[in-house]
């Protein structure tokens, strides 16, 4: 994934600078694109929130909806241990 | 209705009618402009308007997709039968599949019926609700179907516009199914273990060769052994990374 790559990019303060996928603004929030809605979920498989992942509410309104169609096809997992 | 469908005028002849034959008529409707008193102005001013009635909605055509997940050893042809079937349907029911897609076998989220890996089949298709209906009515009773999702894509669209992909060349494959991405990952990885493991023993192999020759010759001949192995190295490398 490019974003694992771009983590990797320290700015300095020996934290890794996230930057979201969403900022290309060809990117398309999808329930088809399971590697894009992966970074939108905690490592147990929650959604993450809008507060966290600084996604604004029209955003957040879509990855929610395309998180919960992902996991009825089994695309992302509904909870992880 | 067709030839013996009476015309508008006979139909307006007192509201009550209009009101029974209301859904018979369908999408246009004939609807005159109401006034108490006298009822001369039905046959002068009659303009057109559009009824919007869940009946009328029904078969309005829209496009939408259905995402399938068959069963890991669901063959070929039971593939393409499902696939035809559904073709088939849709044109016995006025609608028309555009596009099919097959995604592979995959690695479930969550096992699904005791499944761990399903194939994924994608369908786009053109269409009125009673379509979905009827499709997901026949997806449930399919048994190597283990989940479906139907979306809808767009609404009020034009059927002409939207010309289909499907050909024999496309549904044959749709149904046949690639090997499962993970399973290619996890083949490359033990591929690539071994490989650097085998880099491993032949750079000891030249230590070791370095070593016993430092000893008579110590300039130049350690010195090309170590590069020659490295260029072998380096184009094997880059066409594994393009494979993946």
């Amino acid at each position: 994934m490019s974003n694992r790559d771009r983590e990797e990019e320290r700015n300095g303060r020996g934290r890794p600078k996230r930057i979201s996928p969403l900022a290309d603004p060809t990117v398309v929030i999808d329930y088809k694109n399971p590697a894009l809605l992966k970074y939108f979920v905690s490592d147990r498989g929650k959604i993450v929130p809008s507060r966290v992942s600084n996604v604004n509410s029209r955003q957040q309104r879509q990855l929610t909806r395309a998180i919960k169609r992902a996991r009825i096809l089994a695309l992302l997992a509904y909870s992880a241990e | 209705m067709g030839a013996l469908e009476p015309s508008p005028q006979d139909l307006l002849a007192s509201s009550w009618q209009v009101d029974i034959l209301r859904p018979l008529l369908g999408h246009e409707f004939f609807v005159a402009p109401r006034s108490k008193g006298s009822n001369q102005h039905l046959n002068t001013n009659i303009e057109p308007a559009v009824v919007r009635s869940q009946r009328s909605l029904r078969t309005t055509q829209r496009e939408y997709e259905t995402v399938l997940i068959l069963k890991p050893d669901a063959n070929k042809s039971q593939i393409k039968r499902i696939v035809t079937n559904v073709q088939q349907m849709f044109a016995d029911g006025g609608a028309s599949l555009i596009s099919a897609d097959n995604w592979g076998l995959r690695t479930l989220a969550y096992p699904i019926k005791r499944n761990t890996r399903g194939i994924y089949l994608y369908l786009r298709f053109l269409g009125g609700s009673d379509t979905v209906l009827n499709f997901e009515q026949k997806l449930r009773l399919t048994e190597t179907v283990l989940r479906y999702l139907t979306v809808k894509l767009d609404e009020d669209i034009d059927p002409t516009a939207r010309p289909s992909e499907v050909s024999e060349d496309l549904l044959e494959a749709v149904s046949d199914t690639g090997p499962d991405p993970v399973e290619i990952e996890r083949q490359r990885q033990t591929e690539e273990a071994a490989k650097a493991a085998s880099e491993a023993a032949a750079a000891a192999e030249v230590a070791a060769a370095e070593a016993a020759a430092a000893a008579p010759a110590p300039e130049e001949a350690p010195a090309k052994k170590e590069e020659a192995p490295a260029k072998e190295a380096a184009p094997a490398a880059a066409a594994t990374t393009e494979e993946n």
